[in-house]
């Protein structure tokens, strides 16, 4: 018997179904006949909304959201994880960890410390301690540029991970003030989760809910989207760097000059030092933690790593790596059946070459490379690259012309170089320095996403960049 | 003509060639180990016309960025690295002897060549245009020339007269380069085209009409019902694919090929009798030197492909890539170097194109085939990475 599940949303009545998995799931669907009509009705229950409400209620409610996702003991988030494993084909143990994960750091965070770090960050130029690690602002803050609430804020949310896009709608949620109106645009894969935290959100405050447009449109529709566009002043777009090119070039058409966030492609890198490759103690927790960072999400996240510089013998440690996680893929986190066929081309291609290991699993790929370089993927996949370096400052030398791919680094390195690790790679343009296992795990109240500060920048062009680490010694994560 | 290969011929060629594949590439000897099978199993399997049981190396393994350029091809012997035309942003770099290159050269003109026509128009890129391509094609200190350059000197060889629709427009370019260095294409001219064929159809003189259907669409859509009666003297060539509306930088409308076919008769005038030997494509690829020919099949509403004397055709499981005996599933080519040399990994070659069995051996073997589409994995959309943009940053 098949399960029904309507998601439906006040002002996209249509929908869209999909099914699979023995699921039958409708989506509401925008029509661009309503766009402008959806876009003035939020407008005007949000500025009603904002104005009965303070900024500590709003929180509360947001509060309440997240917080029924972060108790993974209880039935309904069970249930809840199995339906997102239907709908999405990721690994409940994906889901579990790094998307619901998500939700625990946020609900356990200490609500008096809120905003505080990114604001001092933003006002100070030194290196902040903040709860979990560090936090450095790199540029400079134009001092003349102004506060401004975005009346209207459209997101496009990408589909390649559980969690993370689904909290997009808090951006759009009061900071200082008052809040914005906002749509958001599903993806054509993983829409289950972002309608998911929307109805709950339904069900604490229907009226907060209701400043909030959600549906489905295919990307690249400019009968939607150049509506969308004109009506907007902020847009937050996570999406391929083409898909980026062509709503910016539409941008410049319809609405030059409006904010907007960009969120594109990304290439992960991690950084072992030899201290944690010659204690054999310590490099089998920094390959079990690097084991979880490449497998997240079958390497399709932003956060993955792809890029492992080792500063030791290369193949030795490509080779342990191989062997764990294809023993994680079999035993913890099997490869989506969607994405299956990527592994058999994969394999097809590989499985002749002496430079990367692979089985008849066709699960997962390791290349191995002496001569190391910043290293694009052509497959996204649990499939990476180990090479040698000489130490940190190579690395740097690597990956500091490629600043528009970089994002998340895992780390391994001796507790003195954290500090020194976030300064060199925060300039080369690393946003998240994280430990070995927890890249996925982003703490929004001290942590950038793609180097910035999302909540603030949709309201405050400020024009610098941020990093942070996510420890700040490695008795953080290591046993 | 086409010049019969018996099967002890294509036996004993082919023997050389994967021998010689054999001993020069480790890569080719790993896949044949992991597939539980040495030389002596391959000399077994070309004795019993079992070819299928040569494990092919997967064409895409030749894009430049999977990184296995060195492993999968020979530099010993003279030659060029041919490269496709492109098409992804991503192009194949196979290296190819002399001698193999003037079989590429030579299949394409028995394939392109009508007998008794002189006159074609080229629905390409100019020999020019390719030339400065395949030059700045370039790599790893070794000169290379562009698939579609090859096809184009074929052509070239059999028509005196032939002219290509899209050149580089020298003037404005020599003012450009100046200003942004950009290079500025001309496209011929409706009425200049119309002259062409009218001037052969007024001298009753054959013509064929070639290259890539993206560029000759916009002509035809302007073109009239009527506008030419040529009956069985007009004929069409098209080769490169881009039947979906993309062919590399060249966008366009979508194809239906029914409806484009239709079209091409009532403008020309030419009956449906003469469908299937007057309007073909041809299927080739840059990782192998056979150029399939496929003439129209009203009944299959697509092109009839026949598998290309030279080569032995396997329509192949995805996954396992075991032999169909019905149905739909990968191509596998398996085609000898005509001096049994080969300068690259590619006489066995799995291609990640889909296609439908249209005519098959009892050994498998495919005589014909159709409904060609390229095999697409399932992509994860998203802000990570994205590999088809790896040569395009």
């Amino acid at each position: 018997m098949k399960t029904e599940i309507e998601f439906r949303d006040p002002f996209f009545t249509s929908s869209l179904t999909e099914e699979k998995n023995g699921l039958k799931i409708s989506y509401p669907l925008a029509d661009g006949k309503n766009i402008k009509e959806a876009a003035c009705q939020i407008r005007l229950n949000a500025a009603k909304y904002f104005s009965s409400h303070s900024v500590d209620d709003i929180q509360k409610v947001s509060d309440e959201v997240d917080s029924s996702f972060s108790d993974l003991t209880k039935q309904e988030n069970i249930e809840l994880i199995d339906l997102i494993y239907r709908s999405s084909g990721f690994s409940k143990y994906d889901i579990d960890h790094w998307g619901l994960g998500l939700f625990r750091s946020i609900a356990n965070y200490d609500h008096g410390t809120r905003g505080y770090y990114i604001n001092k960050a933003i006002k100070g130029n030194g290196i902040i301690q903040t709860r979990y690690g560090y936090l450095k602002r790199f540029g400079i803050i134009n001092p003349f540029n102004k506060w401004k609430e975005p009346s209207l804020l459209s997101h496009f949310i990408s589909g390649n991970v559980v969690g993370y896009t689904a909290i997009l709608s808090r951006i759009g949620l009061p900071v200082k003030l008052k809040g914005s109106a906002q749509i958001m645009k599903l993806p054509s894969t993983a829409s289950f989760f972002p309608m998911i935290y929307l109805n709950k959100l339904e069900t604490i405050d229907p009226e907060l809910r209701k400043t909030i447009a959600c549906g489905y449109w295919k990307g690249g529709d400019d009968l939607i989207e150049k509506s969308i566009i004109e009506e907007s002043d902020a847009i937050n777009i996570l999406s391929s760097d083409q898909a980026i090119k062509d709503l910016v070039a539409r941008i410049e058409k319809y609405h030059r000059g409006i904010t907007t966030l960009m969120h594109g492609h990304k290439i992960g890198i991690a950084y072992v030092s030899k201290e944690f490759v010659t204690d054999s103690d310590k490099l089998e927790q920094t390959i079990d933690g690097l084991v979880n960072d490449i497998s997240a999400f079958d390497g399709g996240a932003c956060y993955n790593v792809k890029n492992i510089y080792v500063q030791g013998d290369p193949r030795k440690f490509a080779e342990m790596l191989h062997a764990k996680l294809e023993l994680f893929e079999k035993r913890i986190s099997p490869v989506s059946v969607n994405i299956r066929s990527t592994g058999t081309s994969l394999y097809q291609i590989y499985s002749g070459s002496n430079d990367v290991i692979s089985s008849d699993e066709k699960n997962v790929f390791v290349r191995v490379k002496e001569k190391p370089e910043f290293w694009k993927p052509d497959e996204l996949f649990r499939y990476v690259q180990v090479m040698r370096v000489t130490d940190e400052k190579e690395v740097y030398g690597l990956i500091s012309k490629h600043m528009h791919y970089l994002q998340t680094a895992i780390i391994a390195v001796p507790d003195k170089k954290v500090v020194p690790i976030l300064l060199l790679f925060g300039k080369a343009g690393v946003s998240n320095i994280h430990y070995p296992g927890s890249a996925p795990l982003i703490n929004v109240y001290e942590e950038p996403h793609d180097r910035e500060f999302d909540v603030i920048r949709v309201r405050y062009n400020y024009s610098a960049r941020f990093t942070a680490t996510n420890f700040k010694r490695n008795s953080d994560w290591i046993s | 003509m086409k010049k019969k290969m018996d099967e002890s011929q294509y036996k004993e060629l082919l023997k050389e060639s994967i021998t010689a594949q054999w001993d020069k590439f480790e890569y080719f000897r790993n896949i044949c180990r992991k597939k539980k099978r040495n030389i002596q199993d391959l000399m077994k399997a070309i004795d019993y016309e079992e070819y299928y049981q040569l494990p092919a190396i997967a064409s895409t393994a030749f894009k430049k960025s999977k990184g296995l350029l060195k492993e999968l091809n020979d530099f010993s012997q003279g030659g060029k690295f041919q490269v496709s035309s492109n098409t992804s942003g991503d192009p194949s770099y196979i290296f190819t002897n002399k001698a193999e290159l003037d079989k590429v050269v030579d299949n394409y003109r028995l394939t392109f060549g009508i007998e008794g026509a002189s006159r074609a128009i080229g629905f390409s890129p100019s020999i020019r245009i390719l030339d400065a391509l395949s030059k700045k094609a370039g790599y790893m200190g070794y000169q290379s020339i562009g698939r579609m350059k090859l096809a184009l000197d074929a052509a070239r060889i059999h028509y005196k007269d032939l002219i290509f629709t899209l050149d580089i427009d020298l003037f404005r370019t020599l003012l450009y380069k100046v200003v942004n260095g950009k290079v500025v294409l001309k496209k011929k001219f409706l009425d200049e085209i119309i002259d062409i064929i009218s001037a052969a159809e007024r001298d009753h003189e054959k013509i064929n009409l070639g290259g890539f259907v993206l560029l000759l669409n916009p002509y035809l859509d302007q073109l009239k019902e009527g506008q030419f009666n040529f009956g069985d003297n007009a004929y069409f060539t098209f080769a490169g694919g881009g039947y979906s509306g993309a062919k590399g930088s060249i966008k366009g409308k979508k194809v239906n090929k029914p409806e484009m076919i239709k079209k091409i008769a009532s403008v020309f005038g030419i009956n449906k009798k003469l469908f299937s030997t007057n309007l073909k494509d041809i299927y080739a690829f840059t990782e192998c030197p056979a150029t399939n020919e496929g003439y129209w099949c009203e009944d299959l509403e697509d092109y009839l492909f026949e598998t290309w004397h030279e080569s032995r055709v396997y329509i192949v499981d995805p996954e396992t890539e075991e032999p169909l005996k019905s149905g739909e599933g990968l191509l596998k080519f398996i085609t000898p170097y005509t001096n049994g040399n080969p300068s690259a990994a590619n006489v066995s070659v799995l291609q990640f194109d889909n296609a439908t069995i249209q005519g098959i051996k009892p050994n498998f073997i495919v005589s014909h085939f159709s409904h060609i589409k390229r095999f697409q994995n399932a992509s994860i959309e998203g802000c990570a990475y994205k590999a088809e943009e790896v040569a395009n940053i």
